[in-house]
C-alpha cells in the first residue's frame, strides 16, 4: 500500500463488495429476488486499473468462498472480474487478432527502436541503430495472442526483445517490452514476471517452454526433417488465484499469461505427450525489466 | 442509475414499486441497515399504496418517499430500542474478513456519510442522483462523501474491533 490512490482503489473495491453484500442480504431478508448490482462504468486508465483490481479482489473472494465452503453466494464483483480476466484463455478469433494488430500498430520502426534500446541496455555500450528494413515480416505478426475476458495481449518477438501489446476492454493499450533471449536450453527455468502496472497488483508472465522432445522421420536423415510438435502446456499458480492456463506457441516454444495479483508464482509445465511435469518459480519483477511504454530504459530490479 | 427525477417518473403503481426497490431500498439499507431498512421500505410501500394516486403525479416521488421513510424510521430509534446499521456482521467474518472490516468501519460513520459513501462508491450513483433522492445540495453530498472517505482511509488499517470510536460513535450517531 504505497499511495492514497492505491488505498482509495482498495477501499472503493471493498465498498462495492459491501454494497453487493447489503443488496444480497437485503433481498434475502425481504424475500425479494436478488437484484443484480448495477455495473459501474469504467473507462480510462483508472477504470482499467479498477477492473484489474476488481479481478484480483473477486478472485480472492471467490477462492475464499470455495475454499471454506461457507456461504456460497456469488458476488456481482465476480461478474465484473470475469469481464477483465479469466483463468483460461479464450481461443483468439481472426477479428480479435486483426483488431489488436491494428490498434497496437506495431511497425518495423517500432520493433527496430525497441530492439536497439534493449540491445543498448543489455550490451551496456552504444550500438548503431537497427534499421527497420532488417526486421523480417514474420516479426511483424504477433507470435502469441492471449485473450482473457476483455483483455487481449499480443506478443511480438524480435531477436532479443519481447514487445507486448495489452489491450483492455475499454480499448486502451499498454505496450511494455522486455529483453528476452534464449541463452541456452535452460532458458525455460527463468520466466519473466513483469509488473503489469506500477500501481496495481497484476503480473504478466512470459517465458520459454522446455525444449520439445523431437523425433525424426525414419526415412530421412536431414536436420530439417525433425518433427517438432507442441508438447508443453504451462500453468501459473499463485496464492488466492485459481490456476491460470497460459497461452503457448509450441513452434516458438514460448508462453504468456497475466494474473491479477503479484508475488510469488509457481509455473508448471505439463508435457501433454508424456505427462511429465516441470516446475519453476517466479516472483513479480524478476528477470525482466520494463522499457516501455515510453521506451525509456528502466533499471532491472535488484535481486 | 437513473433516479426518479424527470424522465423516470413511474406511470403505474407497479413501476413505482420497482423503482422503490431498485433505488430507494439501497438508500435505506445504507442508512439503516438491512433489517431496519427493509422494514421501513415495507412501511413506505404500504404508504405508497394508500397514497398512490397522489404520488404518481409527483415529479420526484422517490425523493418524497425518502422523506416519508425518515419519518417511519423514527420509531425504530426512539428510546434506543434498536440499533440500526449493525456493528457486528457474523455472517461474513470468516467468509470475507476484509468485507467484514469495511462494514464495521461503515457502521462507525454518521448515517449521512455512510449513505453517501455507499451510494457513490458502492452502488455507483452520481453525486447529482444522490442529491436528488436525499433532497440535499450536491455540495452537501460532496462533503459527506469526502468526510466519509477520509475517515475510512484513516481507519483502513486499524482493527475496528479495537477502536473505541467505532462502537461509541455508532451508538451516538445512529440513535438520532
Amino acid at each position: 500500500m504505497n499511495t492514497i490512490d492505491e488505498m482509495d482503489m482498495e477501499i472503493e473495491a471493498t465498498l462495492r463488495r459491501a454494497a453487493g453484500h447489503l443488496a444480497r442480504r437485503g433481498s434475502e431478508y425481504l424475500e425479494h429476488p436478488v437484484m443484480e448490482q448495477p455495473v459501474m462504468k469504467v473507462d480510462g486508465a483508472r477504470g482499467r486499473r479498477l477492473l484489474v483490481g476488481t479481478a484480483a479482489a473477486a478472485t480472492l473472494c471467490a477462492t475464499a468462498l470455495v475454499g471454506s465452503f461457507i456461504g456460497g453466494t456469488s458476488s456481482g464483483k465476480v461478474d465484473v472480474a470475469k469481464a477483465a480476466w479469466s483463468a483460461v484463455p479464450a481461443r483468439p478469433t481472426a477479428e480479435q487478432v486483426n483488431k489488436v494488430k491494428l490498434d497496437c500498430g506495431i511497425t518495423a520502426e517500432i520493433l527496430a527502436k525497441s530492439e536497439t534500446a534493449v540491445q543498448l541496455e543489455t550490451l551496456g555500450r552504444s550500438i548503431p541503430p537497427i534499421s527497420p528494413n532488417s526486421i523480417p515480416d514474420y516479426m511483424l505478426e504477433p507470435s502469441l495472442v492471449d485473450v482473457r475476458g476483455t483483455t487481449t495481449t499480443a506478443v511480438y518477438f524480435t531477436w532479443t526483445t519481447a514487445k507486448m501489446c495489452v489491450q483492455f476492454g475499454d480499448g486502451s493499450i499498454d505496450a511494455p517490452e522486455v529483453a528476452m533471449t534464449r541463452s541456452n536450453e535452460s532458458a525455460w527455468q527463468e520466466p519473466i514476471a513483469l509488473d503489469l502496472f506500477s500501481d496495481i497488483s497484476a503480473t504478466m508472465i512470459l517465458g520459454f517452454l522446455p525444449p520439445s522432445i523431437s523425433g525424426s522421420d525414419p526415412n530421412s536423415t536431414g536436420e530439417s526433417d525433425k518433427i517438432i510438435e507442441s508438447q508443453w502446456e504451462a500453468y501459473v499458480d499463485a496464492p488466492g488465484v485459481e490456476r491460470t492456463k497460459a497461452s503457448v506457441n509450441g513452434a516458438m516454444e514460448r508462453f504468456v499469461a497475466w494474473v491479477p495479483t503479484a508475488g510469488n508464482f509457481k509455473i508448471t509445465f505439463v508435457n501433454t505427450k508424456t505427462g511429465e511435469e516441470r516446475v519453476v518459480g517466479a516472483t513479480t519483477g524478476s528477470l525482466g525489466f520494463s522499457v516501455a511504454p515510453n521506451s525509456t530504459v528502466a533499471e532491472p530490479p535488484q535481486d | 442509475m437513473d433516479t426518479n427525477s424527470g424522465s423516470g417518473r413511474p406511470g403505474s403503481f407497479d413501476e413505482l414499486i420497482d423503482q422503490m426497490r431498485a433505488q430507494l431500498l439501497p438508500v435505506l439499507w445504507s442508512k439503516w441497515g438491512v433489517e431496519v431498512g427493509g422494514d421501513i421500505c415495507c412501511e413506505v410501500e404500504e404508504y405508497a399504496w394508500e397514497n398512490r394516486d397522489r404520488l404518481l403525479g409527483m415529479s420526484n416521488v422517490l425523493g418524497y418517499l425518502y422523506r416519508v421513510s425518515q419519518s417511519k424510521a423514527r420509531r425504530y430509534t426512539r428510546w434506543s430500542k434498536r440499533t440500526t446499521f449493525p456493528s457486528r456482521f457474523p455472517d461474513v467474518v470468516h467468509e470475507d474478513p476484509q468485507l467484514h472490516d469495511m462494514l464495521q468501519m461503515l457502521s462507525a460513520l454518521s448515517p449521512d456519510q455512510r449513505t453517501c459513501v455507499l451510494l457513490v462508491h458502492g452502488f455507483g450513483w452520481t453525486y447529482n442522483e444522490v442529491a436528488s433522492l436525499l433532497g440535499m445540495k450536491r455540495s452537501d453530498v460532496n462533503n459527506h462523501v469526502h468526510r466519509g472517505m477520509s475517515r475510512l482511509r484513516t481507519d483502513h488499517f486499524d482493527d475496528p474491533l479495537l477502536a473505541d470510536r467505532t462502537t461509541q460513535s455508532q451508538n451516538k450517531e445512529n440513535i438520532r
